[in-house]
């Protein structure tokens, strides 16, 4: 149907829209600042547990309430890089065991946001991220790949 | 830098085993047509998440999935322009002879270099563990290939110019 300009399933009017499945998903979106103000508070959170040497608390507390939603560019570029920085300061040698430290869900989210910086090579390194796609896939296995790519929620 | 190559070959073969997941799927726009959803994206509920696999800004990998199609896009390394012109010319000649590759896509995606279009259909005619060994092992040959190619490229040209010139020494 190339030749048709109008998408007429879009304008039928029960047509079951983006917004919907999010809904469905996510659930009633809170205001922009309400997340913004806890992706800050977070970041700070983390911040000082990196000062002082917590670092698989510091992933742990980064990893928790992820900002879903459509509206929400900037809280989610400001997560990825509080998640970033926590797992930068993870050495190789202890990323098998905190992942294992993990419960599933954080994994399931942590995997996300190694797919998140990896979209961005600009930004954030792509070598320590590709070492830890290695560890949590052994750990948390292919399931965890599978949620990410199914899960309608994206970080 | 080779020390991110198996990291990064790794995170390609689980997240494409992982993405590999097809199954016969009708068109619920037209009947009784059955077509690659990933290619139609007609409804937005048989697509799934795109994800990215970078080794670096300038290799990269994008796996995009539907329920009965696979799509990957490969950006080849091309440090300079030499390299350019024949990562061009290499993958021109792949993809002019798409047909007998059979998952080859004739057109790579805007930013990549070759592109690989996987449906259900070719998941249940060949092993889906051997068509992941194929794309890692392609991504592998690649970069040998041309590094050998820009070798062989600058010795000959040496060969012709000195002989050349030597004419007129």
């Amino acid at each position: 149907m190339a030749f048709r300009k109008i998408d007429i399933d879009a304008l039928e009017e029960d047509a079951f829209g983006e917004e919907e499945i999010d809904f469905q998903e996510i659930g009633e979106l809170r205001p922009v600042s309400d997340v913004e103000s806890e992706v800050n508070t977070r970041a700070q959170e983390v911040r000082s547990l990196l000062q002082r040497g917590n670092f698989s608390e510091a992933l742990t507390a980064a990893l928790q309430n992820p900002p879903y939603g459509a509206p929400y560019h900037a809280a989610k570029a400001r997560n990825t890089q509080t998640v970033m920085d926590a797992a930068y300061q993870v050495k190789v040698t202890d990323m098998t065991q905190v992942a294992k430290s993990l419960s599933p869900e954080e994994q399931d989210v942590l995997m996300k946001y190694l797919y998140a910086g990896m979209a961005a090579p600009e930004h954030y390194s792509s070598g320590h991220l590709l070492y830890w796609h290695e560890k949590l896939t052994e750990v948390a296995g292919q399931g965890c790949i599978v949620r990410v790519i199914t899960d309608r929620r994206t970080v | 830098m080779s020390n991110t190559l198996r990291p990064y070959l790794n995170a390609v073969r689980q997240t494409l085993t992982a993405a590999m997941c097809l199954e016969n799927f009708s068109s619920q726009v037209a009947e009784r047509h059955n077509k690659p959803e990933v290619e139609v994206r007609a409804s937005k509920e048989v697509l799934l998440n795109p994800v990215i696999i970078s080794r670096n800004d300038k290799e990269r990998v994008l796996i995009e999935t539907s329920v009965n199609s696979l799509r990957l896009s490969i950006a080849i390394k091309q440090a300079d322009e030499i390299e350019r012109i024949l990562a061009h010319k290499f993958t021109r000649f792949l993809t002019q002879r798409a047909e007998s590759f059979v998952i080859l896509r004739r057109k790579p995606i805007e930013g990549y270099d070759i592109s690989f279009l996987i449906t259900n259909a070719h998941t249940e005619q060949m092993y889906k563990h051997k068509l992941v060994d194929f794309i890692i092992q392609f991504m592998e040959e690649v970069d040998k290939e041309i590094s050998e190619m820009k070798l062989s490229l600058n010795s000959r040209a040496r060969i012709v110019s000195e002989s050349y010139l030597s004419q007129f020494n």
